[in-house]
């Protein structure tokens, strides 16, 4: 049998060919794209961060030479020519840097094992690309001899007899290397010392040497830009990290940094110049990608549907597109709609219609007259339309927590209101008006998991608000999405949208794959798991009770004060793993105490049944951030959710223990 | 998750990974059809997903280690051995090299059955010469007088099989033809190789012909009779899951199906005694396997009945045997 290539199959740049990065790139479509974040002609250096599966690669190979050579007929000189700067990437991760410690060895030795290292390896891969240069260039005339003669100065050693062309100095330079991986990988068994080894080259002169030399002598490339492209910088150790960041200060013409790595994976700005840090905006310039993707909304949903269209396209996997961007994607993804909600709910079983009402009459039995119970049941109901009935209830509670009239009494008055609401549903001061502005998707949510009909996440647009600025995590869930639409026996992206059900069951494998790939190691893990969990449960238990303080409630705040180092080092994690999405870090007022928000990341979201668009924010007391942040304690966090169940919840009960004046 | 759930994406992954996307949501679904209640296709659904699929790659890789496993190594290590365990291994390839143009290997069935069928396969993954391939006419020859071998200089026959379900096919299509090999020449050695079979099977088949090897690449022993007391599918069942229950199911269902195929040739009272014996796979075999081209007729009939006297949907069809016209 055959069955269509899955277009969402590859996920990661590091797994693509050159031809493939060329072939699935997308621009940022504003201004010059991602040109004007990396600046490949510009000197000074930027660190480009960002979370897992946020781009960083991907870009970063983009601007290298073997991808500039690709987008110009496979013509390197035309590319440096054009472009004005050429790209020399290199993957931190391939330098396997962790052999650079230890084995009892002194610390001031790796040191200078690692920076010499670093040197021949960047110096190989300038090479590398100067020679493929010569090479398409054919005749092309140039002084072989006075480059050689310049290199030859740049060694502290006289290494004339080691090499006389540059083809000679890339064995020569392979060579030393060699020497270097043979000695530190056998300095375990061999007890040899590493500081034995002899360092022909100090820090930066071939570095910076070697392209100075290489534009002089080389015709038509004396303006060019030497771009170092450093990528996987997290792979680094520290003073490994220290080492480059000095070179970084001490850039020389014609070369630049450009340093790609996790946002929390830049260990140090300190240099070795006396242990000072990098400053940023003299320095260096830093850019946090998926923050970026994040804070333009409209230009994240418009790179982010242009990943889905070229994905299809490359792939033939795309069906007649017709209308406009919102009618095309909507043609791809089906989207919730409240009529196919409302159809749903009808087809249901007698018994299992209207829910809310059957637990508000067993929430009121006992505390009315029975008489007074039927007449509110009835005034509440208004069964054409499913949406205003369930606010009614709503309503009803939240006149019920606030004890301001009887309970028949606001019956009547939603009775009266809801009468106007349906003549007029647009008049600002009726209260279904008021309160569906805000709590539209709550109340339409609550109603779903009432029905017990699984909450909506389907869609184009909140598949992309779920991916939090992060590709990777888009193309993931198009991805399971897929996997599913082809296992319902859909032609998926050609033959009419692909239903919600088969979109929400790609969501749930991508959520577990998320889980599962953002696992923290070691023993951190677990706690962090458990806070999480915990963080999901309360906003769960808030959002779904009777009358919820606020709308689209997925983000928390905590008060700075209340941060204690260890649950700074949760969230920290939390961060880092892109659980937890931090929001806003503001001042309160008529303070110096920081109330710090952060939100949950929208892919985890329906875990828990939360909303992936953030209005409200549950504002945790110090008691709550102690029980949620101690993962040893579950009776704490048990009794915090408690009572703040027992406040949202009817018959409304005070809490057991009040907060304190400053909570 | 409802136990639903769970099983169609776990259905969901193997079709993903083993079973070549053979078994998509759609044709499961109307494979449900077939069962009334939602309590029978819950269970039906529980048994799909024990499905064993063994598809091309798996075949392949199979048929690699017949050659590798049950002829070749042997051969070496008996040539080894005659040799006083020589480690010459310009010897022992110049031996084997002998040893295998002396080899004729056949498809057990006529030239349209599975075993034949996997020959091709067979040939292309071990890279053997055509040469070494013959049909069952061609091992005899005739005249007048007497039948006699066709090539005296080939002294052993290899067998091909894929499955050997209870070893009445093999022992049917062979036992005379080996009787008739080794009443010309005793010494002449026959083997029958196979990619799979059941203990029961395997056992028949020694008992019940003059092999002087019969082995193969996979054993189904007891524990992949579906539900037998030692089954390995109900070693720990979702609670929802009543062993018994499923039994009866799949004895009904399969007792009709069992019943339509054989009133192509048998009448009552056979029929219904048929029927009976074959309800849960041919012979009773309970198995639950299919391969990439095709479903032996000893897994559940549930599975692959395809035929127009019931209106049955298969989920893995089997290309029945039609005998005569």
């Amino acid at each position: 049998m055959t069955y269509a290539k899955n277009p969402f199959n590859v996920t990661k740049a590091v797994d693509y060919s050159d031809a493939e990065i060329d072939k699935f790139w997308v621009d940022m479509p504003t201004g010059n794209g991602f040109y004007d974040i990396v600046k490949p002609t510009v000197n000074m250096p930027q660190i480009i961060l960002g979370g897992k599966g946020s781009g960083k690669t991907h870009i970063m190979r983009y601007f290298s030479s073997s991808l500039q050579k690709i987008r110009h007929s496979n013509s390197l000189i035309a590319s440096i020519e054009h472009n004005q700067y050429v790209g020399i990437f290199l993957r931190c991760g391939g330098l396997n840097s962790a052999k650079f410690s230890g084995n009892d060895q002194p610390v001031e030795a790796w040191k200078n094992i690692f920076g010499y290292y670093f040197e021949l390896w960047l110096a190989q891969l300038v090479v590398s690309m100067f020679l493929d240069m010569v090479k398409e260039s054919g005749a092309k005339e140039f002084s072989e001899k006075r480059i050689i003669d310049e290199l030859h100065q740049q060694f502290d050693k006289e290494v004339k007899d080691k090499f006389a062309t540059i083809e000679e100095l890339a064995s020569y330079l392979r060579k030393l290397q060699r020497e270097i991986d043979f000695e530190v990988n056998n300095c375990a068994i061999s007890g040899k010392q590493i500081s034995d080894l002899r360092i022909l080259v100090s820090p930066g002169r071939l570095i910076f040497g070697l392209p100075r030399i290489l534009s002089l002598h080389y015709p038509g490339i004396s303006e060019i830009k030497f771009l170092y492209l450093l990528d996987e910088y997290e792979n680094l150790q520290e003073y490994q990290q220290q080492y480059i960041n000095t070179l970084i200060r001490e850039r020389e013409d014609p070369v630049s940094f450009r340093i790609g790595g996790r946002w929390y994976g830049i260990k140090t700005y300190k240099t070795f110049s006396g242990d000072e840090e990098l400053k940023e905006g003299s320095e260096y310039e830093k850019t946090v990608i998926d923050q970026v993707l994040r804070d333009r909304k409209d230009i994240y949903e418009k790179f982010a549907k242009s990943i889905l269209l070229k994905r299809l396209e490359q792939n033939d996997s795309i069906g007649i597109l017709l209308g406009n961007d919102d009618e095309k994607f909507n043609g791809f993804l089906e989207t919730f709609s409240l009529s196919g909600l409302f159809a749903k709910i009808k087809n249901k079983d007698r018994l299992k219609s209207q829910p809310y009402l059957k637990l508000l009459a067993t929430s009121l039995q006992g505390k009315l007259d029975p008489i007074e119970i039927k007449e509110i049941l009835h005034n509440l109901e208004y069964p054409k339309d499913p949406l205003i009935e369930r606010t009614n209830v709503f309503l009803f509670y939240r006149e019920w927590s606030s004890g301001n009239i009887g309970l028949v009494n606001a019956s009547r008055k939603i009775l009266a209101e809801a009468k106007v609401h349906n003549v007029d549903p647009w008049l600002k001061s009726n209260m279904h008006r008021i309160v569906l502005d805000k709590f539209k998707q709550d109340i339409i949510d609550q109603l779903q998991r009432e029905y017990r009909e699984p909450l909506s996440y389907a869609g184009i647009d909140k598949i992309i608000k779920m991916s939090a600025g992060i590709p990777r995590l888009f193309l993931i869930m198009l991805k399971h999405i897929y996997r599913w639409s082809i296992y319902n026996g859909e032609i998926p992206y050609k033959d009419g949208p692909i239903p919600e059900a088969t979109q929400l069951r790609g969501i749930e494998d991508a959520i577990k794959w998320f889980l599962d790939d953002a696992r923290i190691p070691g023993k951190v893990g677990s706690p962090v798991a458990t806070i999480i969990d915990r963080i999901g449960q309360l906003l769960h238990e808030v959002r779904f009770s009777d009358a919820p303080p606020e709308c689209s409630l997925c983000a928390f705040s905590i008060n700075s004060t209340d941060i204690s180092p260890p649950t700074q080092q949760l969230l920290d994690y939390l961060e880092q793993y892109s659980y937890l999405i931090k929001v806003t870090n503001r001042r309160e007022k008529n303070s110096s105490v920081y109330r710090i928000t952060y939100q949950v990341n929208g892919l985890i979201a329906p875990r828990w049944e939360l909303p992936i668009y953030r209005r409200g924010v549950l504002h945790l007391s110090s008691k709550e951030v102690t029980a949620i942040f101690d993962p040893r304690s579950e009776d704490a966090f048990i009794k915090i959710k408690a009572e703040r169940k027992s406040r949202y919840n009817a018959p409304f009960k005070v809490a057991s223990t009040t907060l304190s004046l400053f909570e | 998750m409802a136990l639903e759930d769970e099983l169609y994406k776990k259905i969901k992954i193997l079709n993903e990974t083993t079973w070549e996307h053979r078994a998509n949501r759609p044709s499961i679904d109307k494979w449900l059809g077939n069962f009334s209640t939602s309590k029978d296709k819950l269970h039906a659904l529980f048994l799909l997903s024990q499905f064993m699929y063994f598809g091309s790659m798996q075949m392949r890789e199979l048929l690699k280690s017949l050659y590798r496993d049950l002829y070749k190594y042997p051969n070496v290590q008996k040539i080894r051995k005659d040799n006083s365990d020589t480690l010459d291994e310009a010897f022992i390839k110049s031996e084997f090299r002998a040893w295998q143009n002396n080899t004729r290997f056949l498809g057990v069935g006529n030239p349209s059955e599975s075993g034949t069928h996997l020959l091709y396969f067979f040939r292309q993954e071990n890279k053997l010469g055509k040469n070494l391939f013959i049909n069952t006419h061609e091992i005899f020859t005739a005249n007048s007088r007497r039948t006699s071998l066709a090539d005296p200089t080939i002294r052993n026959y290899v067998f091909i099989d894929d499955f050997c379900g209870t070893g009445s096919q093999a022992v049917d299509y062979s036992q005379s033809l080996i009787e008739d090999i080794k009443a010309i020449d005793p010494t002449i050695t026959a083997s029958y190789l196979m990619l799979f079979t059941t203990t029961n099977g395997q056992q028949a088949v020694i008992s019940n012909t003059l092999f002087d090897d019969v082995r193969s690449v996979v054993e189904l022993d007891s524990s992949f009779k579906y539900f037998d007391p030692h089954s390995r599918y109900f070693k720990s069942p979702p609670s929802e899951i009543d062993k018994d229950y499923l039994q009866l199911l799949c004895e009904k269902h399969g007792w009709e199906l069992y019943y339509s195929i054989h009133s192509a040739t048998d009448t009552e009272p056979e029929l219904s005694l048929m029927a009976d014996r074959d309800k849960l796979g041919f012979n009773g075999s309970q198995l639950l396997l299919g391969f990439h081209h095709n479903t032996p007729d000893n897994t559940l009939p549930i599975i692959w009945y395809d035929e127009n006297t019931v209106d049955w949907w298969p989920v893995f069809k089997r290309y029945n045997k039609i005998y005569g016209l």
